[in-house]
Parts: structure tokens; sequence; C-alpha cells
């Protein structure tokens, strides 16, 4: 069974692909995917992720927009986008909009990290690794990061016909940990993390048969 | 591997979504990650439709209530999604109100009208362009994400122009319900099963 698998989207059942670094096996009846390597795949995701989880971090505490009309001005921070419609008392919007921008991606970080340094640095699986892991595969898609900052763009040719804009620290933040988070994310195949994981505990198990010797 | 055997069903073997792995069709969990796993997603067809409904109904509220007010001078001006993208229009920005355009009508309306046509063409078992239909699946799954494009731009607005009551942008009543139009699309989309396409076929063979 180790050595089929089959294909998400057909159930077409495959061989299971045996890749080089930067290959990817795309499933013989309806074109999908199947699994991809980047070089060193899990090892950047934890290098982007960690890089992420400080440039999100300056992107909170930096203005992210100043905007100046008429000698009046007015300094956004990120999470205030979301605080705003609280304001009004949409709090089920503002309760969504801050968990796919500010909650979601830093969980995910979060969680990467936690799962991911364990497993590269000392071959050790951290509680909860099974858990927290399938959770990341299924919230992945819900994070919008890069769909907030298309958004950001927007507004800007919507405001800068009215009002002056600077662009803060926060926004290059933003735009960079967008990036970085996007890396993270694309450089993890389930399949290849699944079968990492799996050679991790197998190494775990070898040496706990190993010490009553 | 035989030629007979072509599915993974067919060779009593479940695909576990989350990771990958071949179980053996009497197991309820993975073994590998122990997600519960079943042949084919549950009630996937029942809950696809589910969800298109819950989105047609809330695009309805969505597009005739004001997505936000921007008031000014004490004078409001309530926009809908679609003024709001004609606006846009008439004061020269083409590229950004194309891009709105697409996200908040384009692609909700796309989504709605392919999911439901893979869900018709699987209760009236067409048989033809499988390939063309996973394919199409894949990308409405893509896409999604990217309609709630017009939420944050409110979002957006009304934390900046906060000026001492010369300018002030409200959310409206559209804004919750745009919101809901795309959860429950991207909700569909993960509840669709895009093997029950390809299971007519290899039933019959």
């Amino acid at each position: 069974m180790r050595h089929y698998t089959a294909c998400e989207h057909c159930d077409y059942l495959l061989n299971a692909p045996i890749l080089n670094h930067n290959e990817c096996a795309y499933c013989p009846r309806c074109g999908h995917r199947v699994s991809h390597r980047p070089k060193y795949s899990l090892q950047f995701t934890l290098s982007f992720s960690l890089a992420s989880v400080f440039l999100f971090i300056l992107s909170n505490t930096f203005p992210f927009l100043t905007i100046s009309v008429q000698g009046q001005h007015n300094a956004m921070l990120l999470w205030q986008a979301s605080f705003e419609f609280w304001h009004y008392d949409h709090k089920l919007l503002a309760a969504l909009v801050f968990f796919v921008i500010f909650f979601l991606p830093l969980t995910l970080l979060v969680g990467l990290i936690y799962i991911l340094a364990p497993m590269i640095f000392w071959r050790q699986l951290s509680p909860g690794t099974c858990w927290i892991a399938r959770h990341i595969f299924k919230l992945k898609s819900w994070s919008m990061v890069d769909v907030y900052l298309v958004a950001v763009l927007a507004s800007l040719t919507k405001l800068t016909a009215i009002a002056s804009i600077d662009f803060g620290i926060g926004l290059w933040g933003y735009i960079s940990f967008s990036i970085c988070l996007s890396a993270a994310l694309a450089n993890l195949d389930r399949r290849r993390f699944w079968r990492y994981l799996e050679k991790v505990r197998c190494h775990q198990r070898l040496k706990q048969q190993k010490q009553p010797i | 591997m035989s030629s007979e055997i072509k599915t993974a069903k067919a060779a009593n073997l479940i695909l576990c979504l989350c990771c990958h792995h071949l179980n053996p069709i009497d197991a309820s969990r993975c073994q590998t990650c122990n997600e519960p796993i079943y042949i084919r997603r549950r009630r996937s067809y029942e809950r696809t439709l589910a969800w298109l409904l819950t989105a047609v109904i809330l695009y309805i509220p969505a597009s005739i209530y004001p997505v936000m007010t921007t008031v000014a001078f004490t004078r409001g001006q309530p926009s809908t999604i679609v003024g709001g993208v004609i606006e846009l229009w008439q004061q020269g920005s083409y590229l950004i109100s194309l891009v709105i355009f697409f996200a908040s009508v384009v692609i909700p309306i796309a989504k709605i009208l392919v999911l439901a046509w893979l869900c018709f063409s699987l209760k009236i078992k067409l048989k033809t362009h499988q390939r063309e239909r996973t394919i199409i699946y894949k990308y409405t799954e893509l896409i999604g994400r990217w309609s709630m494009i017009d939420i944050f731009v409110v979002a957006i607005l009304m934390a900046l122009l906060q000026l001492g009551g010369v300018l002030i942008v409200e959310p409206g009543v559209a804004a919750l319900a745009f919101a809901g139009v795309v959860i429950a699309t991207m909700l569909a989309a993960e509840a669709f099963d895009p093997r029950l396409i390809w299971d007519l076929e290899d039933e019959d063979t």
C-alpha cells in the first residue's frame, strides 16, 4: 500500500511518484498535480515562517497607512481595519475580518514553527503534532493575507484623489510578510510533509528500542 | 498494477484527503494522521447544494442594499457593490474597477453557476468532459478567496477615514451579506467531491 497512492480529484490509483528536486507529478487521467518537490521544501517552510513572524510583529507595531487631508492626520494600524466594524456594531463581520487577516495567518505560522523546528533540528515530534498539522492543512486556504494586500491597493486608488496618503513601515512589513507567508505555504507539500513525519516517528521508535539495552 | 483496477475505490482503498495515505476500506481513521476518513466526502452532493442555496439567498440582499455609506459633511451617500464599481469606472480608475467588478460580481456568480452545473451534471449522470469538469472545479476552489476584496476595501476605508466628521465611511447591511456569500461559496466548493464526476464512468467498466 505504501507504494501506491491515489489522485485526490479522480481517485485514480497510481504508483507513488518518486521525485527529484524541482519536479512535479501529474495525474495521467485528470491532470491534477499529485505531488511536487521543491528544493529543501520543509526547511524553506520553516525559515520563511520564522521570517514571517518577525515581519508580522513589525507590520503591527508601525503605522500601516497615514492619511492627511487639510491638516488633519490619521494613522491606521493593521488590526484597526477589523476593529472598525466592531464600532459600527457589525460584530460578526469584525470577528471574520480579524480571523482571516490577523488571527489565522499568525496561528498557521506559530503552528508550523512549533511542528517543524523540533522535527528538523532534533528529529523529535512535539506533543499534538498530528492534530496541529491536520488543522494547518485544512485551514491553509482561509488565510487571506494576499487578498487583503490587493484590497489595500484598490482602496488607495480610491483615496489618492481626495487625500494624500503616506505608506508606513507597517505596509512594507505587511507586503514582505505576505510574500514570506505565501513562500512558506507554497513550499509545503502534503505528501512530503507526512512522509517526513513518518520518518521522524520511525526514528523515535528506533531510539526508544535502543535505550533499554 | 493490474489493468482492471483503476481507482482506489475499486481496489478497496480509501485515500485520506489530509495526508494522501491509502487506507484499507474498513478503517475509520487514517493510519498516518488520524483524520476521520470516508470513501467519498460525506453527503457531498447535498451539502454543496445547501451551501449554494445559502449563497444565492444571501446574494440578493448583498446586491440590493448599500455596502457602505460615505458621509461627507453630514450628507450620507450610500453605494451598492455595483454602484461602487460604476463610480470607480467613471472616475477613470479602470483597472481597479475591473478588479473589484471581477472579484465581487463575476467570481461569486460564476462560482455559483459552475458548482450548480457540476451538481446538475452528476444528477443527469453526464459521462463526458470529466477532465474539463475537474479542471473547472479546481479553479473555482482556488479563486474563491479573492471575492473578499470588497469587504476588505470597506474595512480599510472605514479605518482610514476617521477625520473628525468631515468624511466618514459607515458599513452597510450588504457587507455582512456579501461576506456570507463568499463564505458559503467557499464551503460549497469544499463540500463538493470531484471524484463523484469520475465514479459514473468507473461503475460501467
